[in-house]
């Protein structure tokens, strides 16, 4: 008798394949093959997995404690203050309609007025030119400088976050 | 008959084959816990699947220096991917398939195989449930299927560790290895045949001493 394929016999078998069961019925060769996966099988039942090492998880602790704080939370607590603060505005605004309505007319004036306002500005704006100009490119270069290395800072974080399955 | 034979000729792998899924996955408040920042939470998980992942890293690795680093990597990844975790599966099994991709990108990298510490778990290995004489002898031959075990390659080693050590489902060690469900049950033959002949080979030479 011709033995098939151990693995297609096993497959077929365990399917219920009426060929492949009376092949292992008659066949002792394959019988003893199967009986020795069986034996095989019990032993490996009996392995178990080792224990970590004993400061495992306050390593795993410190490791996270160390680690910096993912991009995805600083946007989070970013959001949550900004909400926070609109939140508080918004507020302030309600629990005082004087000032409410003061800001209202205000701002109407100021739009239909809007003319004035920006030579006022530009007005504003040559002034400190004329009297401040070089402290005022420094602090402006220093705003784009913070600027840029912020936004470097978020590229490469967001770069180097982990790939996970 | 047939299902007499079946039972008394197949290995046992098909009885597990079928395994019903827990209706309600376990871990889910301590995962929910520590998305919110919760570290114990967080530690509490990691307390819960420590010896599953350093197990299936130092059966990977074979190192126990290298299993440990491996595992406190997965385990910090875990931390920072938690929002990319699908409540819908099993955490322990996401954990776990984090911890096997960290392994086989170490052993891609590695230039050389390390033996010098191989033997360093051997000893390691619990034996619950055994008086001591029994434990004695259980304990000769998991020293050789230990061994015979770590000739065959990383799939073979850590489709048997999963299955028969870990006692996982072949739907769990699906999700981990990133394969079909119904493929398992071919690969767990083939590395239990592998082994068999390892097995096989080891007593041969033992006898031929």
């Amino acid at each position: 008798m011709s033995c098939p394929d151990l693995e297609t016999l096993y497959l077929r078998a365990a399917d219920g394949d009426e060929e492949a069961i009376s092949h292992l019925e008659s066949c002792e060769a394959c019988t003893a093959l199967m009986e020795a996966h069986q034996e095989l099988e019990r032993d490996l039942r009996h392995l178990s997995d080792p224990f970590p090492p004993s400061h495992f998880v306050g390593q795993v602790m410190a490791r996270i404690e160390a680690a910096p704080v993912p991009v995805r939370v600083e946007l989070q607590t970013g959001f949550l203050i900004l909400l926070a603060a609109l939140a508080l505005g918004v507020g302030a605004l309600v629990a005082a309609p004087h000032a409410t309505a003061e800001l209202a007319t205000n701002t109407a004036t100021s739009f239909l007025n809007w003319r004035e306002a920006f030579f006022a500005f530009a007005n504003a704006a040559g002034a400190l030119w004329s009297i401040a100009a070089i402290p005022l490119i420094a602090v402006v270069s220093a705003l784009f400088l913070a600027s840029l290395v912020g936004l470097r800072r978020f590229a490469g974080a967001a770069l180097t976050e982990v790939k996970v399955s | 008959m047939t299902s007499t034979l079946q039972a008394s000729l197949l290995p046992d792998a098909f009885g597990m084959m079928f395994a019903v899924d827990a209706e309600e996955l376990p871990y889910r408040a301590e995962v929910q816990a520590a998305r919110r920042g919760d570290k114990r939470a967080f530690e509490s998980l990691v307390r819960s699947v420590q010896r599953p992942v350093y197990g299936l890293c130092l059966r990977l690795l074979r190192t126990e220096a290298e299993a440990s680093e491996v595992a406190q990597e997965t385990f910090l990844r875990a931390f920072q991917n938690l929002h990319r975790y699908d409540d819908g599966k099993s955490f322990d099994v996401w954990v776990m398939a984090i911890a096997r991709n960290l392994c086989l990108d170490l052993l891609r990298r590695r230039t050389r195989v390390q033996t010098d510490d191989v033997e360093d778990f051997k000893d390691r290995l619990a034996s619950p449930g055994m008086s001591q004489e029994d434990g004695a002898i259980a304990k000769e031959e998991r020293q050789s299927l230990e061994a015979a075990m770590r000739t065959l390659s990383a799939q073979d080693r850590e489709v048997l560790a999963l299955y028969y050590v870990q006692k996982r489902t072949t739907k769990e060690i699906a999700q981990i290895i990133g394969c079909a469900p119904g493929t398992i049950m071919a690969r767990l033959f083939r590395s239990r045949e592998k082994l068999r002949k390892q097995m096989t080979m080891h007593l041969e030479g033992e006898d031929a001493r």
